[in-house]
């Protein structure tokens, strides 16, 4: 395993010595979705960037088929392997932004799309694809999120996943969320699925299942998530500064060919615009 | 280069040759997500932009830095003495900039473009599109897209459109998305606004490297930042952490600021150091 040695190795690395190849990748993220305005955002409500426009690698077309994205794949914040046996690091985030919001920067380990808010039978996500996740493997620490592409119905209703825990035990089932219907209907949505009671991972999800029609199929997916960090910005226009040198969690090991992404949690209903720049190195 | 260790940065800045760069106070205002500090010329035919460019930081400081020496970004401060809140500031590297382009006209323009061929970060990879307001355009909001030549060299590639309020002032700065895929650019070949802002104004093409973020005003929170911050002095440090920029000798360093209103507030205070 790598490691930061002290403060002098640090240094060191971060500007180019000691094998740290460090990087700096920067990305403007305007609120806008395509050729419009991103969807209002609800108040503590999470909301997906993925396809936000931005400077630095841009998505222009929802997951489809199940799929592990990588590094090199549109939508990640693109980072270089690391090499000569070390470690990707993540050292911590800088940047600003237009809304107060909570930042979460993930690796997005796996996604699909195009299933429907008014079926209610089984939906499959994994199951008979032959795909399965490349990275953190074992699961402990990953989380399924329903993420919405395309509006679904206004009928509030419940959503579970069937999954396979950390464990390898298959067969467990999320809890029943509120899924549809006001602020849990719109683009963009992020829905966190809480994981069967004494899970603390998944390794696949194979289903979702809705207990009734949203009204309205529109087009979400399900995404498999491994959180790296949280940034906040306190005051909309302010920074969302934020070094893992010091304090929880700490520095974070980038998993090899891993597609950063980001979802933020806002405190009001405007679409934010960020700019930021992320520090990493290898170690 | 690199730093060898602690104590080489301890001494770089006891020993630090260069007194910290103070910015101007220009370029506040409240539309959108930046103003840009620059007071140099409104610039016409594109031009690349260096150290020696007036309204760059160094030629506003009169320094002349070491083209042989890597320098650092070390520390910032900032102090807010006045009524409005300054929330945020971004130190770029100025690349390129022409001006000209007409806030009526709605078919690709192309006046003073393409911009000028990139004399750092050459390939492209990490600059940025944004575009300047040197005289207020009109009151009509409209989207804007650019067409450029990306990282990888390929041409007519065109960025997402963005939308720009309505009247946006005199050193307003808007950054631009890219093409799905696209993680940087060498140049742009056109604007093109989707309808007349009704006022022809003045604005342009600015390709830019970001840098870093500096010291926000003081407070971690929005009531403190909103009247408890001023006259509180804040300081960020940028060297001894993860997050660690350098500076070429060459840049021509503009801050990109946002202000909680277009009152003026007082400067930042950077400080660079060489590395030994």
């Amino acid at each position: 395993m790598g490691s930061i040695t002290d403060l002098s190795n640090l240094l060191s690395k971060v500007s180019g010595g000691s094998s740290g190849a460090p990087e700096r990748p920067w990305v403007f993220v305007d609120n806008r979705v395509g050729s419009a305005a991103a969807t209002t955002p609800v108040a503590s409500r999470w909301s997906s960037l993925w396809l936000y426009n931005r400077s630095y690698n841009g998505v222009s077309a929802n997951p489809g088929a199940v799929n592990v994205p990588t590094r090199t794949s549109n939508g990640a914040l693109t980072v270089a392997n690391a090499s000569g046996g070390l470690e990707k690091k993540l050292l911590g985030i800088e940047g600003v932004c237009t809304q107060q919001c909570t930042l979460l920067l993930y690796d997005r380990l796996l996604h699909i799309s195009g299933l429907s808010g008014t079926s209610t039978s089984a939906q499959n996500v994994q199951s008979g694809s032959g795909v399965a996740l490349t990275r953190n493997t074992g699961g402990v620490g990953n989380q399924i999120w329903a993420e919405i592409y395309t509006a679904i119905g206004t009928t509030a209703t419940t959503i579970t996943a069937s999954y396979t825990n950390q464990a390898g035990t298959a067969g467990r089932t999320t809890v029943a969320t509120a899924f549809g219907g006001s602020a849990l209907n719109n683009a963009q949505r992020m829905i966190n699925l809480p994981l069967q009671a004494g899970d603390t991972g998944v390794q696949s999800v194979q289903t979702v299942t809705l207990a009734a029609s949203t009204g309205t199929a529109g087009d979400f997916g399900v995404t498999i998530v491994r959180p790296l960090m949280t940034a906040f910005c306190p005051v909309a226009g302010g920074v969302l500064n934020r070094d893992l040198l010091a304090g929880i969690p700490p520095v974070q090991t980038i998993d090899t060919d891993a597609c950063i992404a980001a979802m933020y949690l806002p405190t009001g209903a405007t679409a934010p615009q960020l700019f930021f720049g992320l520090g990493l190195v290898d170690a | 280069m690199a730093w060898t260790n602690h104590a080489a940065v301890k001494a770089a800045r006891a020993n630090n040759p260069i007194p910290p760069l103070v910015s101007n106070t220009n370029g506040m205002f409240g539309a959108g997500l930046f103003g840009s500090q620059f007071s140099g010329s409104t610039p016409g035919a594109s031009a690349a932009c260096d150290a020696s460019t007036t309204g760059g930081l160094i030629k506003l400081n009169n320094l002349a830095l070491d083209s042989g020496k890597t320098y650092w970004l070390s520390r910032s401060w900032f102090c807010n003495t006045g009524s409005s809140t300054s929330r945020r500031a971004m130190l770029v590297d100025r690349l390129v900039h022409q001006g000209g382009l007409s806030g009526t006209v709605t078919s690709e323009q192309t006046t003073n473009l393409p911009t000028a061929a990139l004399t750092r970060y050459t390939g492209g990879a990490g600059v940025h599109i944004g575009l300047q307001i040197y005289t207020a355009l009109g009151s009509t909001s409209v989207t804007v897209t650019a067409r450029y030549t990306n990282q990888a060299g390929t041409g007519s590639r065109v960025t997402p459109a963005i939308s720009l309020p309505s009247s946006p002032p005199a050193a307003a700065f808007f950054p631009l998305p890219l093409q799905a895929g696209d993680t940087g650019v060498r140049s742009v070949e056109g604007v093109t606004l989707s309808a007349s802002t009704l006022t022809a104004g003045n604005f342009g093409v600015t390709l830019y490297k970001p840098l870093g973020i500096l010291a926000p005003e003081a407070g971690p929170n929005s009531t403190q930042v909103s009247s408890n911050s001023q006259n509180v002095m804040n300081e960020r440090e940028h060297l001894l952490g993860g997050i660690c920029t350098s500076i070429d000798p060459n840049a021509c360093l503009d801050l990109l600021v946002q202000a909680g209103s277009s009152s003026a507030v007082y400067p930042y205070f950077i400080e660079i150091v060489p590395e030994q």
